[in-house]
């Protein structure tokens, strides 16, 4: 392609290599096919509770109103806020070691509220300093259509049912929750750490079908029986395939012991009995985790509480509010068997509130 | 036109509707076949324009038109010129199945609903001046584009079926796909649609991210953008696009100048 002589001038939003010495360059999103995208809905992103209930209790009319009143004052973080600033830090030293490579996280604020709230949102995040630049503020209609067409890697929510839809059409998605004492302050900010649950996670629910169906001892036997008989996979090892992804790129610059991703399986299996066939799973996919825990059954929250993840994801209610209460942000993940057991609570039912 | 069907039904006697209008410069001759083919598919459009060979722009300004569409780029551009809003359609192979009970319109933002101010600074000084620039400017409303009208008349049908609290029935949905980005030069956007007092149902703010697959997920009927590059993205994925052929966005293909003098066709509408 041969250019013209005069500066090269660029089209609105093509990718941006300007040779100009500007103070303060933004950097430019990637392209959403070569990056890994992370959608999360504005009330995983902050703390929107006040406004929450003011929709439920007075309606649209008035919580729009109120948004627009107090359309300056940035929203409080919410629980995913601690993983985004995490996720950019990555980004931040990838671009210093691969300064031309789109493999980096984007990260799209995906709402279904209205365009009205847009300026508060917008405020916000440069209130924070945060880099989210893509928006789809679908004004009440579904959001699934555009994850896809972002190619979304993982999606983040704080309403159930979306995030059930999104499972549904084979999205990687999670319900997050607040942690019940504010830990925001105590996590890593250098470091990326994300925890995955095993069993209907990272793998299908197979297993877990038939622990529920026959109980403990007949598990094991399965499991040692079929131990070379790699698992299925489970919605979220997409995932954890693209953070593999990007620590190879740290790892193939020497930097393995200072990686800013760390990823940890924590899970209830008990190792001797029915680890091997897990272990022996992830490397059929050609895929590790930093740090296995195998809990035989322990509770998860002391554990999560050490580790400190920015976010851990786990198909069972139980697990989730268990991190939770010890402090952990926990993403519940709506998949497989242990969904039809579950007794939802009050704070699992969440009204269709615009998010 | 099943808008119209909506309309009628909640306001018997208003006028407010769509009306539809065959602007053609074709010769009368053609005439019988083109009533031929509306009926065929039940259209209702009563009222013709045929002017055998002459411009159409009188008649546009006669009728008061708020939109004008034609495959004649260099029509589009003389109506344009002379402030009426219109677009030049280009059709796609393969088209996404589109609702039948939503009219769904979708616009770009610079150079459309807005002016090409902002549009300059980018190509004139690149984004980041025009970041710090937006910035500076977040409260001062950008001035009109050319179907900025259009998008006001929709809104005020829109009203209509809100007052009727059929506001998520509602026939008619706006989007705003723009490449901007949200937080760097989005305020400024909502702000000026706000100043209007306007509003669209959607607004996706892509930052460069290319504009065919989140079309292709939105299915409108029409999409309206300055830049070639963006109606090709559309067509390709299967959005029947139309071009605006106003500001600067017109000098320019993918980042390059291009030579002023436009290739027209000379096609019969």
């Amino acid at each position: 392609m041969n250019k013209p002589l005069m500066k090269e001038m660029h089209t609105f939003g093509e990718q941006e290599t300007s040779n100009q010495s500007s103070p303060s360059k933004k950097p430019t999103p990637p392209k959403p096919q070569n990056a890994i995208t992370i959608a999360v809905s504005s009330r995983a992103l902050f703390n929107m509770d006040r406004e929450q209930d003011i929709y439920e209790q007075q309606g649209m009319e008035d919580y729009l109103k109120y948004q627009i009143q107090h359309e300056i004052e940035p929203f409080a973080p919410g629980p995913a806020f601690p993983f985004i600033k995490a996720v950019e830090a990555v980004n931040i030293r990838l671009r210093e070691l691969y300064p031309d490579s789109e493999e980096l996280f984007d990260v799209v604020l995906m709402t279904s509220n209205h365009a009205h709230v847009g300026l508060r949102l917008i405020n916000s995040i440069n209130h924070y300093q945060l880099f989210i630049e893509r928006f789809c503020m679908t004004g009440g209609n579904s959001l699934i259509g555009y994850l896809k067409a972002y190619h979304a890697n993982l999606y983040l929510s704080a309403d159930s049912m979306k995030v059930r839809e999104a499972i549904e059409e084979g999205i990687a998605a999670a319900t997050v929750f607040s942690p019940g004492k504010i830990t925001c302050c105590e996590l890593s900010e250098t470091q990326l750490r994300v925890a995955f649950d095993g069993d209907a996670v990272l793998f299908s629910d197979e297993s877990e079908i038939i622990y529920k169906a026959h109980g403990l001892d007949k598990f094991y036997e399965h499991e040692k029986a079929h131990e070379n008989k790699p698992l299925d996979h489970g919605p979220l090892k997409g995932f954890l395939e693209a953070l593999g992804k990007l620590q190879q790129k740290f790892y193939a610059k020497g930097q393995r012991l200072d990686c800013p991703i760390r990823t940890y399986l924590v899970t209830a299996r008990s190792a001797a009995s029915s680890g091997t066939r897990a272990l022996k799973t992830l490397r059929s996919w050609g895929l590790e985790t930093d740090e296995a825990l195998f809990l035989a059954g322990a509770p998860k929250g002391p554990m999560l509480e050490k580790i400190r993840p920015h976010i851990f994801f786990d198909d069972q209610m139980f697990h989730v509010k268990g991190a939770a209460e010890l402090g952990t942000v926990a993403a519940h993940v709506p998949y497989g068997i242990a969904q039809k057991s579950q007794s939802k609570t009050a704070r699992d039912v969440k009204k269709d509130m615009p998010e | 036109m099943n808008v119209n069907a909506r309309l009628r039904e909640l306001y018997p006697d208003s006028e407010e509707l769509f009306d539809i209008v065959l602007m053609t410069n074709n010769h009368a001759q053609v005439g019988v076949r083109l009533i031929n083919s509306i009926n065929y598919y039940d259209l209702t459009i009563e009222r013709f324009c045929m002017t055998g060979g002459e411009s159409p722009i009188g008649y546009l300004k006669a009728y008061m038109t708020n939109l004008y569409l034609s495959k004649d780029s260099k029509k589009v551009q003389e109506a344009i010129e002379e402030g009426i809003a219109a677009a030049t359609m280009f059709p796609c192979d393969s088209e996404n199945e589109l609702s039948d009970t939503q009219l769904r319109v979708a616009f770009d933002g610079d150079a459309v609903l807005f002016s090409d101010e902002s549009e300059i600074i980018v190509k004139k000084h690149g984004l980041d001046t025009f970041f710090r620039h937006e910035k500076e400017f977040e409260n001062k409303p950008l001035a009109q584009g050319p179907l900025k009208c259009f998008l006001e008349t929709l809104g005020k049908l829109q009203r209509k079926f809100y007052t009727k609290n059929q506001r998520i029935s509602c026939p008619i949905r706006t989007y705003l796909v723009t490449a901007r980005s949200a937080a760097s030069a989005g305020a400024r956007v909502l702000k000026t649609l706000r100043s209007w007092g306007l509003e669209v149902d959607e607004a996706l703010f892509l930052a460069g991210a290319p504009k065919g697959p989140l079309l292709q997920k939105i299915k409108p009927h029409i999409f309206f953008d300055d830049q070639m590059f963006h109606i090709e993205g559309a067509q390709e994925l299967g959005t029947i696009a139309a071009h605006v052929p106003y500001g600067i966005g017109q000098k320019y293909h993918k980042g390059k100048h291009i030579d002023t003098s436009d290739t027209e066709k000379n096609e019969k509408i």
